[in-house]
């Protein structure tokens, strides 16, 4: 039987002068359907005051595809990351150069809100960080500054997003529980249910 | 068989003695008698004040009215005046200085950053924090008291002066404490930076931010010198916080401990023992209020 050939593709790219290489591996799909680039990142680079953490990045990103960055530590993998929903406007003296896009929209233009952006680029850390709230309020957390205030509907959404993190069976019957009563796998997962609510 | 070095077996694990021990058992002393020090003057003033107060508290003693000249025996009228006064006085502090020390707070170390004005406030509420008490009264003379006369609000002035550094020190503590993750991980999920602080950083911190608010009316409470110039003195009950003398249980502590009469003396040590229960009251009440917040952050 015939394999189907994967076409891999390398992407090399210098981050930083002195430091390792960051490498960015996108796998492309089986199938020949259209990719449609959900992220395009061209020639960024990053600052935190004078420091430049990240050189002159270039990928894309593609729809129904799970992209990896992998490299050494201090490679500026986290900052890349943390520039794709803005979260480096948070460090004072952070500075972004080049031109990074969400389906087509600049999310560095002017007039575009940090807020706004981050609520449609989800983000999950590193650490586990569930808030000191119950688990319930963990998930509704999003919907909820979203405007959602219909009991049932919150109901739902927190029921959906922690099936589809795989929590649901453990925590149906203490949702009332604090979210930090959680052990460490528990709590991430958690997160990515807020994350995906 | 191989030799043997300790009766315990192959290997001697018994706690070897020498400086290490020493130095351990001298630690542990010296701890034990701090805590006992500790204990001595807290227990006494404690003791001291229900022994001779108690005799003093009746029901008589907390609901009558007027407070009864200096030279009524013991047993005769009672404080209520004074406890209106202190509730009423404290109350509208808290009212005036809480809420304005959280903002303060909230201001200096979530929306200042390093700017020049959060750090003069901060610097400022250091200062203030020291300034005598005596200090804020005369303020507060000078700038309400001499225009608008004597009343239980120039005390609530005088006293929220005195809390307002207090609240704003011990939050901004607080939220210091609140880690970083946690507004990243409110910032990440689309929050604005109001909706951050509320929804996040408040309610991590309320349980000390309570804790502190709550010492600082405890610690106005027990305030006489900023009273005494502009709530005046008085012996009968005025609810009208905002006009006429007034009158709280610290002053009446001062004014009636200084008089030569067995009966104001008596009428002192239960003002003295009333404050005392009040400020625990307050006390346990902060505690179950911040065991019902905090129930999520453990």
């Amino acid at each position: 039987m015939e394999q189907p050939e994967q076409e891999v593709e390398v992407v090399e790219q210098t981050v930083s002068a002195n430091l390792p290489r960051l490498e960015t591996t996108v796998r492309a799909p089986d199938t020949d359907a259209p990719r449609t680039k959900i992220f395009d990142v061209e020639n960024v680079s990053i600052w935190y005051g004078p420091f430049k953490a990240v050189t002159d990045v270039s990928l894309p990103i593609y729809e129904h595809e799970v992209t990896a960055f992998i490299g050494s530590s201090g490679s500026g993998k986290s900052t890349v990351l943390r520039a794709f929903n803005r979260m480096n406007d948070l460090v004072a003296g952070a500075r972004l150069d080049g031109l990074m896009t969400y389906r087509g929209a600049d999310l560095y233009a002017k007039g575009v809100s940090a807020a706004e952006v981050r609520r449609r680029i989800g983000m999950v850390f590193q650490k586990p960080n569930p808030f000191p709230k119950s688990i319930y309020d963990n998930v509704a957390y999003g919907p909820r500054i979203n405007g959602e205030r219909s009991k049932s509907k919150l109901d739902e959404i927190v029921e959906r997003s922690l099936r589809s993190a795989a929590l649901w069976d453990e925590v149906k019957n203490r949702l009332k529980q604090s979210g930090l009563a959680l052990s460490g796998g528990q709590a991430q997962r958690l997160c990515i249910a807020r994350t995906w609510c | 068989m191989a030799a043997v070095s300790g009766p315990t077996g192959t290997v001697d694990l018994s706690e070897t003695g020498g400086w290490r021990r020493r130095k351990n058992q001298i630690a542990t002393f010296v701890m034990w008698t701090a805590f006992v020090l500790i204990l001595v003057p807290l227990v006494w003033v404690i003791f001291t004040v229900i022994q001779k107060g108690i005799t003093a508290i009746s029901w008589q003693f907390l609901s009558s009215s007027p407070i009864p000249a200096n030279v009524a025996p013991p047993g005769t009228g009672g404080m209520w005046p004074a406890i209106l006064g202190t509730l009423e006085i404290t109350g509208f502090a808290a009212l005036i200085s809480i809420p304005l020390g959280i903002l303060g707070a909230v201001y200096i170390n979530e929306y200042g950053g390093n700017g020049w004005l959060a750090r003069f406030i901060a610097f400022l509420a250091d200062v203030m924090t020291g300034v005598p008490s005596i200090v804020m009264g005369l303020f507060i003379v000078t700038i309400w008291t001499l225009h608008y006369s004597y009343s239980g609000l120039a005390g609530s002035f005088a006293l929220a002066c005195l809390m307002l550094p207090i609240v704003i020190r011990s939050t901004y503590e607080m939220l210091l404490l609140v880690p970083n993750e946690l507004r990243q991980a409110s910032y990440a999920l689309g929050a604005s930076k109001a909706r951050v602080v509320l929804s996040v950083v408040l309610p991590a911190a309320i349980g000390g931010i309570t804790s502190g608010a709550l010492l600082a009316v405890a610690r106005a409470a027990g305030e006489t010198a900023p009273l005494l110039f502009v709530i005046l003195s008085t012996q009968n009950t005025n609810a009208n916080l905002f006009a006429g003398a007034n009158t709280a249980l610290s002053t009446q502590i001062f004014v009636n401990a200084q008089s030569p009469y067995v009966g104001a003396e008596e009428r002192a040590w239960g003002a003295a023992l009333t404050l005392i229960v009040i400020a625990f009251v307050l006390m346990l009440g902060a505690r179950l209020i911040t065991a019902r917040f905090t129930r999520y952050t453990r």
